[in-house]
């Protein structure tokens, strides 16, 4: 099993480094919920454009998400769900063949929430910044990547975790943990502390809330993500 | 037996429950009944106002207790979840536990304890095909805003054998199959396909998929709630109140003066849907016939933003020229369109009260004083009186409509007519009459970052219409009489009869001189917001005639320039403002001579947010000069000359010794250098300091010393004082106990000993007390004792 | 000899005197009058409703006696010109006795004929009112034309406007309880200043409302000529405490055309500072408010962080609402603003409409 999975990390390794060049599918994603600004690219030739709930994702298509934005979009293979945070880049691809359906998505750069459905034998899922690679199985939790490191907060289940650069720097993360990996490849894994579960809740965050404050000299509104 | 038993759970597959006797539950959705997924139950509600919570109570198949879980209740419906690791075949059985407001239960369906048995749920066993259709959106039990539905079902992993064309999407049983967008392996509707409407909240959604035969291939189901983003609906259909009443008894004695006060207000709120009807009222031991009203009655009745309607006491806004800050008793209201709105008010600005004779004279012996006039001779006995002159009725009408709703543009055209009612009192002197036309704008631009008003308006003032219009027969007089004047009496006459209608015309109506636009009054001002600087530029023109009944302390006789610079700088901790006015007066080349106004305004304040302290330094200069000399023999006492100049400096710092006190410290020198033949010279200086500790979260207290010597028209004084006092929370923080004792010494004697109590008896009833005693020594013992209550309904 | 031809030369000295004393007439004009309306000094018959501004006293020998006044009214329009003639005028005959200006013209006493130069008439009406001085003359001439006496006044406008200002207290300041420096720009014509102070309730009152209602603080106090005064100093109706806002008012007292007016400056507020107030948390910053300023400077505004600072934005004074108009306590407003403030990311949106 393990074999296998390699294998399949390998060829999507391989793949990643060449971004785009996965044949055309059918729909991969699909944009359930927005906040504020966000827009997309419907697959890797298609032209950038607003977002729209029910905006239907492309294999090579990008969510590309503003200041104070977000995006919820769901995979249409296993109904996992991607929350992409303010002022990300994501691109997804996918690769059908008889043995299952692959996702990978790359964050350019932001704030991914992730809530991944355990895969079917055959499927595999990859997340791939600037300077990492990790797998998953089956898991919950948030990446957060800029271009010199990615720290990974697991809520639950397990990710595998290799440098993009140097994959013989590897490690496995179990659920109730935070990685950082830098573009070295130097790996540091903890334990999740109040302040890292603070974020991953926050991340979780999705409904929108609006306060007004009326005061003797104006008028205050405001407006945040809530639960 | 068995198979019959069998057959019956088998059999039972209704997920729609029958319909209960109840007063509070007219119907129940139960989602996808799963293995291992979380069941959602939607229930539709009578009377919700009465409620105050519903859970639902189940047990799965096998347990002998039932577990609680709550439900959210929004609008008219509620919704909650059996959580997915209860839900294990062949059934769960559950019935909903109802808490009313007034602390009674009752359960769904009716008869729990009774014995009458809880509902069924059948739980099915997952499926591959679970697998193949996959519904993305909605989740079970999600809620949806009205514009953010998506109904997306993804066929991706779907087995070959299945038909996506064929696929049926029913909705709260109704096929909306056809506002789907069939995408390849991906099914979707959204708020803008739905073209059906839908009562209530809940929503259950059945998706029936077909192989390519036409066979029934899969079905699910799922329930989720769709609510409205504005107002929910619950609240604005329900009817809901508060209100408020207070009262309060005092005793004051000033200057061995003692009067006791009085009074009690009531407040009542209430709204259902988009209508909204308050009702105010406050009475007073002080309302008297000879002294203005100082009770308050108003019941208004508002819809929205395109409604409102106020009758008794309001206090109507106009542009500021026209109507404000003034009383209007009588009836008030607007109704706003956006593209065009109107506002109105009419009533009793002034109540009439009535004068007094004081002392009668005859003929010879009348002297010649403001405050002699003519008075009845038949019923007083003499042709002449001095009296106390009384105040007339003043009626007040005004109307005001507009076109656009102010957001980025707005342009009014207001009408005012105030008159004096000179029957109301019989010892009056000179009734007025007034008319004020007038328009005003506001453009908007980029959020109103850039903001531009203008308003002008031009009035008539009738300065005595105590003889009424002139009659025919006097405008013959005047001008037959006065031939200079060369002007035909039969014109006056049909300008008397056009302006008649809106005024009184007799010789007091005035300006006489329009022209000179001595009765136009005009501002305009800009507002710019940008690059961390708000400015303001502003220009004013006020005629010295100009006078408007619903605006009684508008500077006139003024035109010039003001503007004001405030910039923020360092993140919002550096804030500097300049500020600069020159107005002049004699507009109209009436007065002796022209004076000239002058302000100089500049402060910068520093607000740290580290330890230092929070820093504000001002510094302000007002200058009043005219032509004249001083030293004129004739007309030097008419000289103005006269140059104030003020500094002042103020700090806060919060120390941390043991607890935080927070301290302040003020410095403020003026001078007020008069070079006029008034000589009203005047200088002080104010320098104080006050320490705030908070000991502990129940107790805190409060030192403060000042020093302050000032010298007015040479006359010195100058004077020390200290207070301390202490603030303390007591039983749950529902009593209040706080208390200050404050001497003075110098020329300013006094010494004050203030202390109030505040009692939180129940969360909606409250008592406070109070007692102020100030001794200023050779004078006076004065004090103010008094108790007063609030209760909230 | 000596003693006769003096005697003689002051009897001739007397002698007019002594005639004048027979038939004597007296303008006595309205003091203190700095304004007047032109209807009140238009010269026509039939005019009702002019007001009382000068008294003629007449002295005859018979008392009663018929005569007729002749008058004229000079004006000059700048300090330093020189007065010219507007109108005269002659009225009919009559009894003599003491008449008041509103009795020409409308009573028994006609004129009889009235003229003006039309020029200056139209010079004045272009400015509105007289400005700055008029001359009046009134000769009373027997019934047949035999001339009595006369007598002349003379008539300043400053014509004073709404022009008057406070300049201390400044608005919104504070001050101590014990000295309330009060100062404010001067009226030419103004015979006495007046105060109004009330307290203001809350934030929502107009100040017209806080002065016209209950027991005025200081009511309506003559100050006389001063244009400062010490407010703490002045007798009061009642007591002000720290932690008061009180609204104060300068009145200006003009006579216009006979009748006392008043002028009345905008109105000004300011608080009481010092005592019990300041614990009472009401007056000084509010320690929350400021921690919410300080923890988001870049979400409050710098108007309203500066009402924070000094304490006259507190917590009572805020009203907060969420999307469907549930009320938010204050506490619950600090939660939400705490979560923020551990991941700004989540705040979306803000704005501020001041008022």
């Amino acid at each position: 099993m393990k074999k296998l999975f390699f294998i399949c990390l390998s060829f999507l390794l391989a793949s990643s480094l060449s971004a785009g060049n996965f044949p055309f599918g059918s729909s991969v994603a699909q944009v359930v919920k927005l906040v504020k600004d966000v827009s997309v690219k419907k697959s890797s030739e298609a032209k950038i454009e607003n977002a729209k709930i029910g905006t239907v994702i492309s294999d090579g298509g990008q969510v590309i998400t503003k200041s104070k934005s977000l995006a919820l979009i769901k995979l249409t293979k296993d109904n996992s769900l991607l929350t992409v945070r303010e002022n990300s880049i994501l691109n997804i691809y996918e690769r059908k063949d008889a043995k299952g359906i692959n996702t990978i998505t790359n964050i350019e750069k932001g704030t991914l929430n992730f809530k991944v459905q355990k895969q079917e034998v055959g499927d595999g899922f990859q997340f791939i910044t600037p300077s990492a690679v990790a797998s998953i199985r089956g898991t919950s939790g948030t990446i957060d990547s800029d271009t010199s490191e990615t720290e990974i907060l697991l809520e639950e289940g397990e990710m595998f975790v290799e440098s993009k650069n140097d994959p013989s720097k590897n490690a496995t993360l179990d659920g109730g943990k935070k990685l950082t990996i830098d573009s070295e490849g130097n790996i540091k894994i903890e334990d999740l502390n109040e302040e890292d579960q603070k974020k991953l809740n926050d991340s979780k965050k999705t409904n929108t809330r609006k306060i007004k404050i009326i005061t003797p000299f104006g008028e205050l509104e405001f407006e945040y993500l809530s639960d | 037996m068995k198979k019959i038993f069998s057959l019956l759970i088998i059999i039972t597959l209704s997920i729609d429950t029958f319909a209960q006797v109840s007063n509070y539950v007219s119907d129940v959705k139960i989602g996808n009944a799963k293995e291992r997924s979380s069941i959602a139950i939607n229930a539709e509600l009578f009377n919700v106002e009465n409620i105050s919570q519903i859970s639902i109570a189940y047990k799965p198949f096998g347990e002998t207790q039932f577990k609680n879980v709550e439900m959210l209740i929004a609008g008219n419906s509620s919704s909650g979840n059996i959580p997915a690791e209860d839900v294990i075949p062949p059934y769960i059985e559950y019935y909903l536990l109802i808490e009313l407001k007034d602390g009674s239960k009752q359960t769904y369906p009716i008869g729990i304890e009774q014995g009458v048995s809880p509902l069924q749920i059948s739980i099915a066993g997952k499926t591959s095909r679970d697998k193949e259709i996959i519904i993305l959106s909605p989740e079970e039990g999600e809620i949806f805003s009205e514009n953010e539905l998506l109904i997306s079902i993804s066929f991706v992993r779907a087995s070959e054998n299945v038909d996506i064309n064929k696929t049926k999407i029913f909705l709260n049983n109704f096929d909306i199959t056809s506002s789907a967008i069939f995408d390849q392996d991906l099914i979707t509707i959204t708020s803008n396909e739905l073209k059906e409407k839908f009562s209530g909240n809940s929503r259950l959604l059945e998706v029936q998929v077909f192989d390519k035969d036409g066979k029934l291939y899969y079905s699910t189901k799922r329930t989720f709630q769709v609510v409205s983003q504005q107002i929910a609906k619950s609240v604005e259909e329900q009817f809901k109140y508060a209100g408020s009443l207070k009262a309060e008894a005092r005793n004051e004695n000033t200057n061995s003066n003692e009067i006791f006060y009085k009074n009690i207000g009531a407040d009542f709120n209430s709204s259902y849907k988009d209508w909204k009807i308050n009702a105010n009222a406050y009475l007073t031991s002080e309302e008297k016939d000879n002294l203005q009203p100082y009770n308050r009655y108003t019941l208004s009745i508002q819809n929205g933003d395109w409604l409102s309607l106020k009758v008794g006491d309001a206090y109507p806004r106009f542009p500021n020229l026209i109507v404000d800050g003034k009383r209007v008793r009588g009836v008030t209201g607007a109704i706003n369109f956006g593209f065009f709105n109107i506002q109105t008010t009419y009533g009793e600005i002034v109540r009439s009260v009535e004068g007094r004779l004081i002392e009668k004279y005859n003929a010879d012996n009348v002297p010649l004083a403001s405050d002699v006039i003519s008075i009845n001779q038949a019923k007083y006995n003499a042709p002449f009186g001095k009296v106390n002159f009384g105040i007339y009725k003043r009626k007040l009408f005004a109307v005001r409509p507009s076109f656009g709703s102010g957001e980025n543009f707005q342009l009014g055209f207001s009408y005012l007519h105030g008159i004096d009612d000179i029957n109301s009192i019989e010892f009056g002197t000179r009734p007025k009459e007034n008319v004020v036309v007038g328009s005003d704008l506001t453009l908007a631009f980029d959020n109103k970052n850039i903001l531009f008003t203008s308003q002008a308006a031009f009035s008539l003032i009738n300065k005595d219409i105590s003889t009424g219009t002139l009659s025919d027969a006097q405008i013959d007089s005047i001008f037959t009489s006065n031939k200079d004047l060369n002007v035909d009496p039969a014109d006056v006459k049909n300008i008397r009869d056009m302006i008649d209608k809106f005024i009184t015309v007799n010789q007091y109506l005035g300006p006489w001189n329009p022209q000179k636009l001595s009765s136009l009054g005009a501002e305009t001002a800009l507002n710019l917001n940008y690059f961390n600087n708000s400015i303001r530029a502003s220009y004013i023109y006020r005629g010295n005639e100009y006078q408007s009944f619903g605006q009684s302390y508008l500077r006139t006789d003024v035109k010039g320039i003001n503007l004001v610079d405030r910039i923020r700088m360092l993140d919002n901790k550096l804030f500097i403002s300049f500020g600069y006015e020159s107005l002049q007066d004699n507009l109209q080349n009436t007065k002796l001579s022209t004076t000239n106004y002058t302000t100089l305004s500049a402060s910068v304040s520093y607000f740290p947010r580290t330890n230092f302290p929070n820093i504000t330094i001002g510094y302000n200069k007002f200058s009043n000069k005219n032509d004249l000399n001083t030293k004129d023999f004739q007309y030097g006492k008419y000289a103005i000359d006269d140059v104030t100049n003020r500094i002042f400096v103020q700090l806060s710092y919060d120390v941390y010794a043991l607890v935080k006190h927070s301290t302040s410290f003020s410095f403020t020198t003026s001078s007020r250098d008069d070079n006029s033949q008034q000589n009203s010279d005047s200088k002080f200086t104010n320098v104080s300091l006050n320490v705030n500790s908070f000991w502990n979260r129940d107790l805190s207290s409060v030192l403060g010393l000042v020093y302050n010597t000032s010298e007015i028209v040479g006359y010195p004084f100058d004077y020390f004082s200290i207070y301390v006092g202490a603030k303390y929370l007591m039983l749950e923080d529902k009593l209040t106990l706080s208390g200050t004792i404050s001497p003075s010494f110098g020329d300013f004697q006094r010494q004050s000993f203030e202390f109030v109590a505040n009692y939180l008896i129940m969360q909606n009833f409250s008592v406070a007390f109070q007692t102020r005693i100030y001794r200023l020594p050779g004078k006076s013992t004065n004090s103010v004792i008094g108790f007063s209550t609030r209760y909230n309904i | 000899m000596k003693r006769f031809s003096t005697f003689l030369f002051i009897s001739f000295l007397f002698i007019p005197f002594f005639l004048k004393a027979q038939n004597s007439i007296q303008l006595i004009t309205i003091g203190d009058l700095s304004s007047i309306d032109l209807g009140a000094i238009y010269v026509a018959n039939g005019l009702s409703g002019q007001p009382r501004f000068f008294q003629l006293i007449m002295n005859t020998q018979p008392i009663g006696r018929n005569v007729y006044l002749a008058g004229t009214i000079e004006w000059k329009e700048n300090l330093n010109s020189k007065y010219k003639q507007i109108a005269n005028f002659t009225t009919t005959v009559f009894p003599a006795r003491n008449i008041f200006s509103d009795e020409l013209g409308s009573s028994d006493i006609k004129f009889d004929k009235i003229d003006g130069d039309k020029d200056l008439v139209k010079r004045i009406a272009e400015l509105g009112k007289p400005k700055g001085a008029l001359r009046i003359k009134i000769s009373m001439f027997a019934e047949n034309g035999e001339f009595l006496d006369d007598d002349v006044q003379e008539l300043l406008f400053s014509n004073p406007s709404q022009t008057i200002s406070i300049i201390q207290p400044q608005n919104n300041s504070q001050q101590d309880l014990g000295n309330v420096v009060c100062s404010w720009t001067p009226v030419n014509g103004a015979i006495s200043y007046k105060i109004k102070a009330n307290f203001l309730e809350n934030e929502n009152q107009s100040l017209e409302e806080a002065l016209n209602s209950s027991n005025p603080i200081i009511n309506d106090y003559d100050v006389g000529n001063s244009t400062t005064v010490n407010l703490s100093e002045i007798k009061k109706n009642r007591e002000w405490k720290s932690g008061d806002k009180i609204v104060v008012l300068v009145k200006a007292i003009i006579n216009e055309s006979g009748s006392l007016q008043e002028l009345n400056s905008e109105p000004v507020v300011f608080s009481i500072t010092g005592g019990i107030e300041n614990i009472a948390g009401n007056k000084t910053p509010n320690p929350d408010l400021q921690y919410l300023a300080k923890t988001f400077p870049s979400f409050f505004p710098s108007e309203l962080i500066e009402k924070i600072n000094n304490g006259e934005l507190q917590p009572d004074q805020i009203q907060i609402y969420d999307a469907d108009g549930n009320i938010i306590s204050f506490n619950e407003l600090k939660e939400i603003l705490s979560n923020l403030e551990s991941d700004k990311s989540l705040l979306i949106n803000f704005n501020f409409q001041p008022k």
